[in-house]
């Protein structure tokens, strides 16, 4: 089904889908734009450009105690772009039988709309602009009026609703992509080959505070520590889980042995995990190219730069 | 148990700390009984404890025996703040040339005796130190974290500071503390100390574009002992 909404229409339709759901969409905090709830539309609702961090924030939440059962939830993302809703197709096969992912995800609705390619962006190299995956996508016309597609039950549902002329055809925009360029039909096998690369990942390595700071931002970057708390008020113990990640030296630690010791093991095998087992045991890369990571690096470490050189070096030494 | 609260030189904002919240640390009461703590109790028993906490560097003759007896007299010692764990404001005598004759190094608490762990910070997160003392209590390791405040801050939705072009440290300093500096918009001291494996050498080298030699060392000073190699030699070759 897909209509045609006004700007008035369309905020009518945002607190048609809050009354429903706990809307989580782009708002302005302190001159930033993060993933916030939010009971009111603003002009910030349909943001074209990213939020700090995905949606993962809040699907993959820090959990208390372990041992509870989790609490079901509707949750709505309005506003999200084509990227992070990719993710979350990916992330729901990640996390098909974690019961806290499933108590978040099962009931939540996903509102996509357009966006603006950024200079770090490179979603296209992973095919992740189709249009696919969302329950709605609201996309901007140029005379100002909103067509709204509704793909599932749920936003047919919820589309009926709202005021607006029913449109028989209409036709998506195709987002915009920008220059940035790698070639993914050798990517895999010269990851793969950490032997014949080991001086270029030595030199990133170097030039990387293994902060994390990438991890963090990464729609498809879902690592976690598993620890033991004590509730000071009543001396309970609770199992809870917590946000970490690979880059970090106690990750890999156990029982006082280190699997990887060293800072370019590390950050090998960040790269492994998203470019060789990803799309081994999930069948896609994990990364959709949002570009957040370059974003975020305090070192200025570029993935576009990383991949295309690797696949540079890897050709002049196959061919 | 029993539980002795020491401060050498210092501020003694980190006993404040512990106090700020009384409720929160009126928990932690019920599973010790405070023998010492003279910036909130009249009567101090010399001891023996189960766990001491000790905050500040020592520096007089007169510190330095108290801490020789507190490690005597209790079963494990924790340390308190930046001060007792890396030296703190004053530790950046040492990288001076003092003005004054025979004057000692400042030395940090775990220099002086052995310590079992560090509560870090300027000041301390007083959960952490909570936490700490119940994990002690029920016979658990505490838990230190032990990343950089990059990936807190990160979770803040907050942009990077380095990247604006403030000299931040927060890509190579423990975190734990919840980003709060970052947050706001103020950059990283350092206060709590660098994280393990981490790269002081990209630090020096990213700093160079905002700041001189000398005020990228004086920012350094800070991580006390854990510096001192890179601030002699300079730069890796």
């Amino acid at each position: 089904m897909v209509k045609r909404l006004s700007l008035d229409n369309i905020s009518k339709f945002y607190a048609l889908v809050a009354a429903e759901y706990t809307v989580y969409s782009p708002s302005q905090k302190g001159g930033l734009v993060s993933l916030e709830p939010k009971k009111y539309f603003d002009r910030y609702s349909l943001f074209k450009f990213q939020t700090i961090m995905p949606p993962k924030k809040v699907l993959l939440e820090n959990v208390y105690d372990l041992e509870s059962n989790p609490k079901e939830q509707k949750l709505a993302f309005f506003g999200i772009h084509l990227c992070d809703v990719k993710a979350i197709a990916t992330m729901d096969r990640i996390f098909a039988k974690d019961p806290f992912y499933r108590a978040k995800r099962d009931d939540s609705l996903i509102v996509a709309t357009g966006c603006q390619p950024t200079e770090s962006c490179f979603c296209h190299v992973f095919g992740a602009n189709k249009h696919q995956g969302f329950d709605l996508f609201i996309q901007e016309e140029h005379d100002g009026m909103f067509t709204v597609f509704a793909k599932s039950a749920k936003g047919v549902e919820l589309l009926q609703k709202s005021k607006g002329k029913i449109l028989m055809s209409a036709s998506y925009q195709p987002i915009g992509q920008n220059q940035n360029e790698i070639d993914l039909s050798e990517l895999t096998d010269a990851v793969e080959n950490r032997r014949l690369f080991e001086q270029h990942w030595q030199g990133i390595a170097n030039n990387c505070f293994g902060c994390g700071a990438c991890t963090a931002v990464c729609p498809l970057c879902f690592c976690f520590d598993t620890i033991d708390r004590t509730d000071p008020e009543g001396g309970n113990c609770h199992r809870s889980r917590t946000d970490d990640a690979c880059f970090f030296a106690n990750f890999s630690k156990i029982s006082n042995h280190d699997f990887r010791p060293e800072n370019v093991d590390r950050l090998y095998n960040w790269y492994h995990h998203k470019f060789v087992r990803g799309p081994k045991e999930n069948g896609d890369f994990l990364c959709v190219g949002c570009g957040r990571c370059i974003t975020a690096c305090p070192a200025n470490l570029n993935i576009i730069r990383i991949l295309s050189a690797i696949d540079n070096v890897f050709d002049r030494a196959t061919n | 148990m029993t539980l002795g609260i020491f401060s050498l030189t210092c501020c003694e904002g980190c006993q404040f700390e512990l106090l700020n919240f009384y409720d929160d640390f009126a928990h932690v009461l019920n599973f010790y009984d405070i023998l010492n703590f003279s910036l909130a109790q009249e009567e101090n028993l010399p001891g023996p404890f189960d766990v001491a906490l000790v905050e500040g560097t020592p520096e007089t003759r007169e510190e330095l025996k108290l801490l020789k007896g507190i490690r005597k007299q209790s079963k494990i010692l924790v340390t308190l703040g930046t001060c007792a764990h890396l030296g703190g404001i004053q530790a950046q005598r040492n990288f001076k040339e003092s003005e004054v004759k025979g004057k000692r190094k400042v030395l940090p608490v775990s220099k002086v005796v052995d310590i079992d762990y560090a509560i870090t910070g300027c000041p301390i997160n007083r959960e952490e130190a909570y936490q700490t003392l119940v994990d002690i209590y029920h016979g658990r390791e505490p838990y230190q974290i032990n990343y950089p405040v990059c990936f807190e801050c990160r979770h803040n939705q907050v942009k990077c500071l380095l990247k604006e072009g403030k000299p931040c440290l927060g890509s190579i300093t423990r975190g734990g503390c919840n980003a709060i500096c970052t947050t706001n918009g103020f950059v990283c001291l350092g206060c709590r100390g660098p994280v393990e494996q981490t790269n002081l050498y990209k630090i020096k080298e990213m700093l160079k574009k905002y700041l001189t030699d000398k005020e990228i060392n004086q920012r350094l000073e800070i991580y006390g002992e854990f510096v001192d190699n890179i601030i002699k030699e300079g730069d890796r070759h």
